[in-house]
């Protein structure tokens, strides 16, 4: 019903189709960010498709924050170049600013001021002429327009900072760890609302370091660890290309052989912490080969445990290599 | 352009009148401290034909200018710095004009408020006359404005956090309020402090003030009051050209 009310209202404020497929709204190429003894970005490219949920995903210090600051003209790149739809981030920031919307971290504002002055003082910023009812009824807060932001819980205080940002209507909408802070069910909702106002044809860049977030949420992900980028495909496509496709895990009663899977050429990350045992496997093929084995080898076992693997399980893999990189 | 800066402008204004507690501070209790020191004391000091309401008042003015050009735009400024307000007001198109714009005209405002109050209850309740030149004093507030808001931009970028401006503040309150000519003549001092406090941007601005407030001084007059704000004036734009920083690097 809500969103149903969301979506009417998106498309009264006029939020239209401005579509085309596979059009390439935002392209960053080779992007370095150095501070006086510190690289934060050691070149990092990628493009992101008209249309899409595109998030960057990498634990605190990645690169995350850095990169979407230098996309939205907050910070200039040391090198690289950085192309938002169509304009250059450096030369054109100003008009790139009137056509993208940011939600940052942080959602501080101004003191003593209700939501409605707030969205009206942030719609002239881009000169643009509001109802702001219209907007916070849209982000489900049309009752609380003349509260201040101190007043509003974590889940409304993070669709208000959203609703600044869709008063002129962007095409691109960054969100900066959108959900950091918020209890799971708030959590939930805003997930919700993203995805609804992803339905309107607005792209959407975000960073985060809830895994469970970028798979429900995005369409292609960045794993992102000291200034780069590790690897970036949909979260399916991650998970297909990683070689830990299953995690399996069972209970024993005795301490097993330490060569009993040595044959198992698909097996991987196997640990024994007696008495429970785990490990991934890559080849589903390879499991009644297991299990046959633990049976002719009398080895007693209980609780056996198949499941697919996640991007949690991708995304640690991949950055544990980069921790031992470094 | 205009749409941005006006709004801007209303939301200092709101952000101004809505706090209980800067208003206090800012409006009424320099009007408050005016009519306290005013009723219990006689005469100026060192001076048979003025009372001390005369001379106070000039001197009150020059403080209000001066407070409210250091301590609410480099409180302000920090504040809204260490909230990350201003950072998301720069990922909006507004430009640093429109921004630092309304920001000092809110400020400016503010003070022809503070003035208007002080110099009414002068007039009317302390019988005061002004027989001095009235473009002077004008030009005197609002050179003294300048500089001040000047300095309060240059604390703010020194400063990032409330921590780092309060004692720089304070310093600067001290050393002003003292030496400024405000409540009392600086005449009887150490010469070097005497010498110090001659060249203060405040005392340039009490000392102008109070000369055309009390005597019959003419704008000619006022041009070496006027000059000590100029020179101010362009040594504070220095240190903003080397200082401010709304962006990040």
């Amino acid at each position: 019903m809500i969103q149903n009310a969301r979506r009417t209202s998106l498309i009264h404020m006029g939020y239209n189709i401005r579509m085309q497929k596979n059009e390439k709204v935002i392209i960053v190429k080779d992007l370095k960010k150095e501070y006086k003894d510190v690289q934060a970005l050691k070149g990092v490219s990628f493009e992101v498709h008209r249309n899409e949920i595109f998030g960057i995903l990498g634990p605190n210090g990645a690169g995350k924050t850095t990169t979407l600051e230098i996309i939205e003209g907050l910070k200039q790149q040391s090198s690289g170049t950085c192309n938002v739809l169509g304009l250059d981030n450096l030369t054109q920031s100003a008009l790139i600013k009137k056509r993208i919307g940011v939600q940052l971290q942080s959602s501080e504002y101004l003191n003593y001021l209700n939501l409605e002055e707030l969205l009206i003082l942030f719609a002239s910023l881009y000169k643009e002429k509001i109802d702001p009812i219209e907007l916070l009824k849209h982000v489900g807060l049309e009752d609380r327009g003349k509260s201040v932001v101190k007043s509003l819980s974590g889940g409304q205080k993070q669709r208000f900072t959203i609703a600044t940002a869709l008063v002129h209507k962007p095409e691109i909408l960054f969100l900066d760890e959108p959900t950091t802070g918020l209890d799971p069910q708030a959590r939930r909702e805003m997930w919700d609302f993203i995805k609804e106002l992803n339905k309107q044809n607005i792209t959407i860049v975000m960073t985060t370091h809830y895994m469970e977030e970028a798979e429900y949420l995005c369409n292609r992900v960045a794993i992102m660890d000291s200034g780069k980028i590790l690897k970036m495909d949909s979260p399916e496509g991650l998970i297909a290309s990683s070689n830990r496709l299953y995690k399996l895990s069972f209970f024993v009663e005795a301490p097993m052989p330490k060569d009993f899977f040595n044959q198992f050429k698909s097996v991987e990350n196997l640990k024994e912490e007696y008495p429970k045992v785990t490990l991934d496997l890559g080849d589903i093929e390879e499991l009644p080969a297991i299990v046959q084995k633990l049976k002719s080898s009398n080895i007693e076992y209980k609780f056996l445990n198949l499941k697919t693997a996640k991007l949690e399980d991708v995304y640690l893999h991949l950055t544990g290599h980069a921790y031992s990189e470094e | 352009m205009f749409m941005s800066f006006w709004q801007l402008f209303l939301t200092n204004f709101r952000m101004l009148y809505r706090n209980w507690r800067g208003l206090f501070f800012n409006i009424f209790l320099p009007v408050f401290l005016y009519l306290a020191i005013s009723k219990i004391s006689g005469n100026a000091p060192g001076s048979n034909t003025i009372t001390y309401s005369e001379y106070l008042l000039p001197g009150i003015i020059a403080m209000t200018i001066m407070q409210t050009g250091i301590f609410s735009l480099a409180y302000w400024l920090v504040d809204l710095k260490a909230r990350g307000v201003i950072k998301r007001l720069l990922v909006t198109p507004l430009s640093n004009f429109e921004m630092l714009g309304s920001l000092i005209a809110s400020r400016l405002v503010l003070m022809a408020i503070q003035i208007g109050l002080i110099v009414s209850i002068g007039i009317w309740y302390f019988k005061t006359s002004i027989p001095g030149s009235g473009l002077a004093i004008l030009l005197l507030m609002i050179m003294g404005g300048a500089v001040f808001l000047g300095i309060g931009f240059a604390v703010s970028s020194f400063a990032k956090t409330y921590e780092e401006a309060a004692p720089i503040t304070t310093i600067l309150n001290l050393l002003f309020t003292f030496l400024g000519n405000i409540f009392f003549p600086t005449n009887n001092l150490p010469v070097v402090l005497k010498t110090i406090a001659s060249k203060l941007p405040v005392t340039y601005l009490a000392e102008g003030m109070r000369n055309n407030f009390v005597q019959e001084w003419t704008l000619k007059q006022t041009l070496p009051d006027l000059l000590g704000l100029g020179v101010w004036l362009v040594i504070v734009m220095i240190i903003l050209r080397y200082t401010t920083k709304l962006k990040q690097d």
